[in-house]
């Protein structure tokens, strides 16, 4: 007679012959799709998008500005941003007023370029304790 | 001779991951990074707001509460000394409205007979022509640049007589904004 045999009963065996394949493969996944949304958390708060949306900004404000106003800008995201890439502060921004340009550098390497139209003398300056940037739109150029 | 069933003797390993299931996640990770390069790469547009901000630069400065400019006869565009009047009048840097070929601005004064005076323009005169394409046909290009065209009622003088007319404003922008590339 043939001895019926529950599902729990006599089911021995290693426990590597089954559980470590299943382990290791997790821990691949977890892995990847970590290394995943390291790489778009990255992407997300890197130097790319706030070098564009920094010199846009500051090109509009500008394009719109008259003589005799002063913007502070809350530039603390960008002090971070350029502060993770060792980036030098002296070189964050560069505003040429008679090129009519504004160029902002989060990174050692490269940064944005955005051309404003207005024709007036441009000053600015980083002020580090407060996280700001001054821009004062000082004269008409001759 | 042994006959081979198909599936006999096809003894195997148990192997942690599949070649297939690698290239399959491969795929997902090149195709998510280069979804999110192109996303954060992507071009913030503000050329819409550019169009509004050089008109309303214009029209403020030819424009005097309702009446026309005094010296806007003169700031035709005859010649180069001409053409930077109307820069010099309103403000806008030259450099950048012709070096860029970015910009495009034109105005010119109607009165119930045509066009009075010269129109003045500045800018890449290909917006012009592009600008006009989309406003005849109706199109919508993504590579045109953005165009504005309003009209306001503006009361003028001319050989001293007084006169009502309108006064058309058009301006266009393509400017995108530029990467810098290393060492600039």
């Amino acid at each position: 007679m043939k001895k019926r045999r529950s599902l729990i009963v006599d089911k021995s065996g290693e426990i590597g012959d089954t559980m470590y394949p299943v382990i290791i493969r997790a821990l691949v996944y977890l892995l990847f799709f970590s290394a995943i949304l390291y790489f778009v958390y990255k992407s997300a708060t890197g130097a790319l998008v706030y070098e564009q949306a920094y010199a846009k900004e500051i090109g509009l404000m500008l394009d719109k500005a008259r003589p005799g106003t002063t913007f502070s800008i809350d530039f603390e995201k960008a002090l971070e941003v350029a502060e993770k890439n060792d980036a030098l502060v002296e070189r964050i921004v560069e505003i040429n007023s008679e090129l009519g340009y504004v160029k902002i550098r989060l990174a050692n390497e490269g940064g944005y370029e955005f051309r404003f139209f207005n024709n007036y003398k441009i000053e600015n300056e980083i002020d580090e304790e407060n996280k700001r940037l001054i821009i004062r739109v000082v004269e008409e150029l001759a | 001779m042994k006959n081979l069933d198909l599936f006999e003797d096809k003894k195997g390993d148990e192997k942690i991951m599949s070649l297939w299931e690698i290239f399959v996640l491969m795929m997902v990770g090149v195709g998510i990074v280069v979804g999110v390069l192109v996303y954060y790469s992507a071009s913030i547009d503000v050329r819409e707001t550019e169009i509004n901000l050089l008109y309303e630069k214009i029209a403020l400065c030819l424009n005097e509460d309702g009446y026309l400019a005094d010296d806007y006869f003169e700031l035709g565009n005859k010649n180069e000394e001409e053409v930077l009047n109307i820069f010099e009048k309103c403000n806008l840097n030259p450099n950048v409205i012709f070096d860029t070929s970015d910009f495009y601005f034109e105005a010119r004064l109607y009165d119930e007979n045509g066009i009075v005076g010269e129109p003045i323009v500045g800018g890449s005169t290909l917006h012009q022509t592009n600008c006009q394409i989309l406003e005849d046909t109706g199109a919508k290009g993504k590579e045109f640049a953005k165009c504005l065209k309003i009209r306001e009622p503006i009361k003028f003088e001319i050989n001293g007589e007084s006169k009502n007319g309108v006064l058309e404003i058009r301006t266009a922008s393509n400017q995108r904004g530029s990467r810098i590339s290393t060492g600039q």
